[in-house]
């Protein structure tokens, strides 16, 4: 079957901003989509509200829609750009209810609008739980015992018959949200009416715990003719119970035998006939550990985060073939596009394994539980690549970038025998490191006994337990015997470090690594072809093996450039997406420039490690040992260290020591930026201001240093990077509270800051070396004190005075020549009492860059590329100065997980807790705010009622906005000190009962009932009133009540509400602005 | 006991690894690209011979269970791995897939660079390998032919088929009389006496031109319902004049798309065999089944009531074959 030729027009639906649960992966799908899309010569129109994606480029898509996620955008898009149909299973769990729901409705098929690739009856099987389990009844398929129920009742009834524990999961929600295992009735109650509100239908499954089965997925695909092929199994190491999100995974699978795998890639093959998928789907299975009883889990009918990780771990782009497949192509019609040879009608075949762990937030959310279970709670996953487990293991393990270089975990060795013995039962993130110490401290028995006991305890598979074993064997062996050569090979083909070999064997890494190369111990870089080597490839994706030849091609040709460009590791609060795009685009400037360019980098979600993007791609860790084993072979012009992020920017420091040219901004430069003293010196010479400050190393230092400052102050330890453990203290009360929880280590400073209420504003420039220009300052609304990665962005500004774009000019330009920047440069301003202080300065691509770029039309990071190759703006067409501003109005919000994250503290400050973000783009300010509010699923308007608990400080400037509120129709609730600021004021404020005061109408209560639409909270001093306060904000985001947590974010609201125009908010193409 | 070997290629190039037990000769050295299922590899009688090296760097992970073999014992010649799992962790595994091998004194190469030994050998013609242990020498490669024996597999149910054993798979003989399908097993080239219903031509090792063809066609003249896969696709493509031309590399592996010719359906079949069938030489057959990646003929269609392909054949295909039977 050919390509379907009545299609013309495809709208594509993103999966809108990045949340626990729906991260990168779309961003990597739903661009392959387009990519495919525009292959076949078709247009595309994409909507998607997250700024940060790649998809969202003019290049990817032909017309593109930043816009809320709604039914209501999406169908003035579908009215305005009259596509003729739409791919929706590309965008995640948020794409694929929206398309539900026009289907529903109709209002496709008013439209002419066709649902491509897998159907809506498939989906509507796959997704309701009910439909789900007759299907598989009927085809005999195994589930788990289970009930649907849309109320407690039920739920109670059948945790009655079958007994506890059981399991609740939510219907139509992302990564688990809302559901949980209740051990008792009182879990159960609490988990279930939580799971059913957080349901899009108010149901929940509550089923038989099957924790301590084994957790085996299956990525398979379907054509529309019905031919199917599974693209891969995979396992988890961490048994039923952990979300598959949060395990730790292994692909292919190792311990299942032939017999089961067969069995369960027949089941999945089964299914997907059944559901008549027609495109990608992901099949979960539970499987018995002693037997052949297994059941199915759940399956998604769409691409996942499962499926990105399959097809960058076998090397298939199932989104390509998805997207071919809903235009009508076989699978046997379509090209294998690593091979060329060969058809996308196979079943790829590995000589290597992957493994893949996830990042958690935890080193962010201090109070967050970090134990694991059904609710997923990592951000973003690393993979790694190798023939050995072991090596595999090792290779993610530092790709993490948790300050580990191996499985030793420094704070376990502390513990005692018997409380590491307890920490066995902890399902959390520290699980592997804790099985790794409790085997490094067992003498040497007979190692079955040790693998039989933490079987017994964790039910993870021996088979894994022993890989761990045999890692710390190794360490222990290091630690004993001469290093020999054959020993030293041995340990790096179990994927040791440098770093780590030096540690046991009591010696240097620099010492490790001279004796490697004296012998010739240096890694040998593989092809992932998706055939085991039975077919000659041609696609340049590689991984280290120790032990192996090498197939990549060494580098000798003197004429042809080439670039390596680093890419920014796994997705993270304070570093997500936005450092994808700016590699991706490096990468293609740099092609268009005439330079070869190679990436490395270890996210299997993104873009950049997709095979056709960069010339080479190496998945591997971003750490000196491993990059410098890269450039050993590639032999490159240069690195590009200014692009992905922190993960990027700390290597110019080692890889600068080694002699490796940076290409743009020099270490001098990074380093300047950093140094407190170098860069207070540029400033001072310059005669720019920035807040004063000092470092102390005692509370009375401190203390007086604050007093003499003035309050506030801004108290930060030296470190700890990203904003950890800083605080803003108003007195000295509140920084001796702080002083006594941050523990004050000798020789390690606290840095005590000015902290200047004022206006904050935010540039990214680009310099050339001459000059800069600025594609647009944006400026934050709520005021200072608030992470830049959390406050509202606007731009262009609209209450900076205009006069001090000229002083931002010249002040972005000075600190960018004496920095030496060639390429970008992100400075962050206070603007107060008339006066412009510079808070910091970071000689990198920003977070901002996808954002700034998109609005604007600047191809800011093609520019700084140009730039660092040495070009000169005016050359490539751009003046000096500022790029001419646009008549919209752009708002970044940002967009928060909390509700993922039990435990975590919800309140704004100046460490950075947004996961992800939404653009609102329109001709007016209210408006732009107005869309980013919808977009970022602020706006509620079901009950009108708001309540209201602040700071006595925060009271006066409170009753200002309540009578706001109150004009628009909101009636106030309050706890009694509010309450009575606002009647002393002369406005109506109902009283609602604080936490632990006795009376009718409870404040939490009040929230988790959903009778209000909106907590304004600002957090108040007193540690009573502090832990009221946290307790409503987390009753708040896990009812799904939107909480803002400052006064100028309300007011934000405010605006966009009172301004609100008449009728419909007008979709914008931003390809267009 | 771990000792340094060498696997020598008749190209020159030699490979390092350990060895549990000293080797000699070796027919073929094939590859395996199959990620599961290991233990019915080393006993389908198909890799009879065979030094095999498998693309999948861990092996051994889930042990062996006896009720997996295709046949009485390990019938390759050599194994040649990546990694030998130190551990077997499967509820099934009665025995570690190294003391297996050791008991049936089957040389085991481990630690080997296997991909560059795949990347060599899919590039050249078949070749002969040797494995020595220091001075070792060589010994002459036997002639591959699967020895059957006289047996029978009795099932619930009235068909009866008789099978000239060329290299009959476990799995498939209990496939049928899963199906009611009685099999009377002889081996290849004895007197078949009794009446049957039909005949099955197994799979099994080697070139197919090594074999004598007259079984075939005795069974041909009987004008009694055929089953006939892998090897025994070959041997009947053979008895009614066609030609077999060696593959290289071989298809071996669980992953080999085939496309059904009457339905334009595709599916993935597992193959292990070194030989096809040359398309230009079986004009008086219906190709029903062709290789999506590589053109080459899966199977044929030499009468309505004979079923020929490469491939092991799925239920659906059994089922057929059984209703064919009863007619």
């Amino acid at each position: 079957m050919p390509r379907d030729m009545s299609i013309k027009r495809v709208l594509v639906i993103g999966s809108g901003p990045i949340v626990i649960g729906q991260a990168a992966e779309f961003d990597y799908a739903g661009t392959q989509c387009c990519r495919a899309l525009k292959e076949e010569g078709l247009e595309v129109i994409l909507i998607n509200s997250n700024p940060a994606t790649i998809m969202t480029d003019k290049d990817i898509a032909d017309f593109v829609y930043i816009e809320p996620m709604t039914a209501e955008t999406v169908r003035d898009v579908i009215r305005k750009e009259r596509p003729d149909c739409v791919i929706g299973t590309l965008g995640g769990q948020t794409g694929l209810n929206l398309c539900m729901e026009l289907a529903e409705d109709g209002f496709l098929e008013a439209h002419n609008v066709r649902l491509i690739g897998t159907g809506l009856n498939a989906i509507r099987k796959a997704e309701d739980r009910l439909l789900f389990k007759q299907v598989l009844e009927e085809i005999g398929q195994p589930c788990i015992e289970s009930v649907v129920s849309e109320d407690l009742e039920g739920a109670l009834a059948f945790a009655e018959r079958t007994g506890y524990p059981v399991v609740i999961r939510p219907a139509y929600t992302l990564g688990g949200t809302g559901g949980g295992i209740a051990y008792d009735e009182a879990q159960l109650r609490a988990i279930t009416s939580g799971g059913l509100r957080a349901s899009r239908v108010g149901q929940v499954l509550v089923e038989r715990c099957i924790a301590g089965w084994k957790e085996v997925e299956f990525e398979v695909m379907r054509d529309g003719a019905g031919n199917r092929i599974a693209v891969c199994g995979m396992e988890n190491i961490d048994p039923v119970g952990v979300h598959t999100g949060d395990s730790i995974v292994v692909a292919p699978t190792q311990t299942l035998g032939g017999p089961e795998y067969a069995m369960l890639r027949k089941a999945s093959l089964d299914i997907i006939e059944e559901l008549g998928i027609e495109g990608g789907c992901n099949v979960q299975f539970a499987l018995h550990p002693d037997s052949f009883e297994y059941a199915v889990i759940e399956v998604n009918p769409r691409l996942s985060r499962s499926s990105a990780l399959a097809s960058k771990a076998v090397g298939f782009p199932i989104a390509k073939v998805a997207t071919k497949i809903a235009l009508g192509y076989r699978l046997d019609e379509i090209r294998n596009a690593v091979t060329q040879s060969t058809y996308a009608l196979f079943e790829p075949a590995v000589d290597y394994c992957c493994v893949k762990i996830p990042k958690w937030p935890f080193d962010k959310f201090i109070t967050a539980k970090r134990t694991l279970g059904t609710q997923m709670k990592a951000t973003g996953e690393v993979m790694s690549i190798s023939p050995s487990f072991e090596a595999a293991l090792m290779k993610a393990v530092r790709s993490l970038e948790q300050g580990l270089d191996s499985l030793q975990m420094p704070e376990l060795a502390e513990l005692s025998d018997a409380m590491l013995e307890e920490r066995l039962h902890d399902i959390d993130d520290r699980r592997l490191f804790v099985l790794a110490e409790w085997l490094r401290r067992q003498p040497a028995v007979d190692y079955n006994q040790l693998l039989d006991h933490l079987h017994g305890i964790t039910k993870i598979d021996r088979w894994f337990l022993y890989k761990i074993y045999s890692i710390v064997r190794m360490e222990k062996q290091l630690a004993s015997s001469p290093l020999t050569p054959e020993l030293l090979l041995k340990a790096k083909k179990l994927g040791f470090p440098d770093s780590l070999i030096a540690r046991q064997t009591k010696t240097a890494a620099s010492e490790v690594r001279k004796e490697r190369l004296r012998h010739g111990i240096v890694p040998g870089y593989r092809l992932v072809d998706t055939c085991a080597g039975e077919f000659a490839a041609r696609t340049p994706y590689y991984y280290s093996a120790y032990g192996v030849a090498n197939e990549a091609p060494v580098q000798d040709d003197e004429k042809k450039k080439r670039v390596v460009v680093l890419g920014s590791g796994p997705i993270r609060i304070g570093q997500g997406i936005e450092f994808d795009y700016c590699s991706v685009h490096c990468v293609w400037a740099l092609q268009n420039a005439g330079y070869e360019a190679i990436i490395i980098n270890n996210n299997p979600e993104t873009v950049s490690t997709d095979f056709d993007v960069a010339d080479r791609l190496y998945f591997e860790p971003l750490t000196p040992e491993d990059v410098v084993s890269i450039l050993d072979i590639e032999k490159p012009d240069g690195v590009m260290v200014q692009f992905g992020g922190q993960t990027a920017i700390k290597l110019a420091k080692p890889l600068h020591e080694l002699g490796i040219p940076i290409i743009g901004t020099p270490f001098s430069g990074v380093d300047g930026a950093e140094d407190r003293k170098i860069f207070d010196r540029i400033l001072e010479e310059r005669h720019i201001d920035r807040p004063r400050g000092a470092a102390v190393h005692t509370r009375e230092e401190a203390l007086e240093t604050a007093r003499t400052l003035g309050y506030p102050v801004l108290a930060r330890p030296s470190y700890v990077l990203g904003g950890q453990g800083m605080m803003i203290a108003f007195s000295d009360e509140e920084l001796g509270e702080w002083l006594d929880r941050t523990e004050l280590y000798d020789g390690r400073p606290i840095l005590i800051d000015q902290y200047i209420m004022g206006l904050e504003v935010e540039v990214d420039a680009v310099c050339d070396g001459e000059d800069i220009v600025i594609p647009g300052i944006m400026e934050h609304l709520e005021r200072a004190g608030v992470h830049s990665g959390d406050s509202i962005s606007v731009y262009p500004p609209y209450r900076m005075p205009s006069a001090r774009r000229e002083t931002l000019y010249r002040y972005t330009r000075d600190i960018a020549l004496a920095l030496g920047v060639r390429g970008l440069i992100n400075i962050q301003f206070i603007l107060h009492d008339g006066k412009v202080y510079v808070i910091e300065a970071n000689p990198r691509s920003s977070r901002t860059v996808p954002y700034i770029s998109k609005i604007t039309g600047m191809p800011v990071v093609d520019l700084a590329t140009q730039a660092a190759l040495g070009f000169k703006l005016p050359a490539l067409g751009v003046q000096y100065g500022f790029y001419p501003e646009k008549q919209y109005t752009a708002v970044k919000m940002p967009v928060f997980s909390f509700e993922k994250l039990y435990g975590a503290e919800v309140s704004l400050g100046p460490e950075m807790k947004s996961t992800g973000e939404v653009l609102g783009i329109a001709d007016n300010l209210s408006d732009a705010l107005l869309k980013a509010f919808i977009g970022g699923g602020y706006l509620r308007s079901v009950t009108r009622r708001v309540i209201m608990t602040v700071n006595d400080s925060d009271k006066v400037e409170m009753c200002a906005l309540a009578r706001r509120f109150q004009t628009m129709g909101y009636e106030i609730y309050a706890t009694k000190g509010t309450c009575a600021a606002l009647r002393g004021h002369g406005l109506r404020a109902n009283l609602i009962h604080k936490v632990e005061e006795e009376g009718e109408l409870n404040i939490l209560d009040f929230i988790r009932s959903k009778g209000v639409d909106l907590v304004i909270n600002t957090s108040t001093g007193g540690a009573s009133s502090r832990r009221d306060g946290y307790l409503i904000r987390r009753i708040a985001v896990e009812s799904g009540v939107p909480c803002l947590t400052s006064l100028d974010t309300a007011e934000a609201l405010l605006i966009s509400l009172e301004h609100r125009s008449p009728g419909r908010l007008d979709v914008v193409d931003i390809t267009g602005v | 006991m771990r000792l340094r070997a060498t696997l020598e290629l008749e190209s020159g190039h030699v490979f390092e690894g350990f060895c549990g037990k000293a080797g000699g000769f070796i027919r073929d050295i094939v590859f395996n690209t199959s990620m599961n299922g290991v233990t019915e590899l080393l006993t389908d009688p198909s890799s009879l011979g065979q030094a095999l090296v498998l693309t999948y760097p861990m092996i051994g992970n889930c042990g062996v269970s006896f009720e997996d073999f295709q046949s009485e014992k390990p019938q390759i010649a050599a194994l040649i791995v990546s990694e030998m799992s130190e551990i077997a962790s499967n509820f099934r595994s009665e025995e570690s897939l190294k003391a297996v091998l050791e008991r049936f004194e089957i040389p085991v190469i481990a630690g080997v660079d296997t991909r560059s030994l795949v990347r060599l050998l899919r590039s050249g013609k078949a070749q002969r390998a040797r494995i020595s242990l220091g001075g070792a020498e060589a010994l002459e490669a036997p002639k591959a032919m699967y020895p059957g024996e006289r047996r029978s597999i009795r099932a619930e149910g009235a068909a009866v088929i008789a099978v000239p054993d060329t290299g009959l798979r476990k799995d498939l003989a209990q496939a049928l009389a899963s199906l009611g399908v009685s099999l009377e097993i002889f081996p290849y080239g004895s007197a078949m006496d009794g009446q049957f219903d039909g005949y099955l031509l197994p799979g099994g090792p080697g070139n197919p031109a090594e074999y004598d063809l007259s079984v075939v066609k005795h069974i041909l003249q009987t004008q009694k319902p055929v089953l006939a896969a892998g090897l025994g696709h070959q041997l009947l493509a053979l008895a009614n004049g066609g030609k077999a031309v060696p593959l290289s590399p071989g298809h071996r592996g669980a992953n080999i798309p085939v496309r059904d010719t009457a339905t334009g359906k595709a599916f993935i079949t597992g193959q292990n065999h070194g030989y096809a069938v040359d398309t230009n030489s079986v004009d008086k057959a219906k190709i029903s089944h062709v290789n999506v990646n590589d053109g080459t003929v899966e199977g044929l269609r030499w009468r309505e009531d004979i079923l020929s392909v490469q491939f092991q054949p799925e239920m659906e295909m059994l089922s057929e074959f059984v209703e064919m039977l009863k007619r």
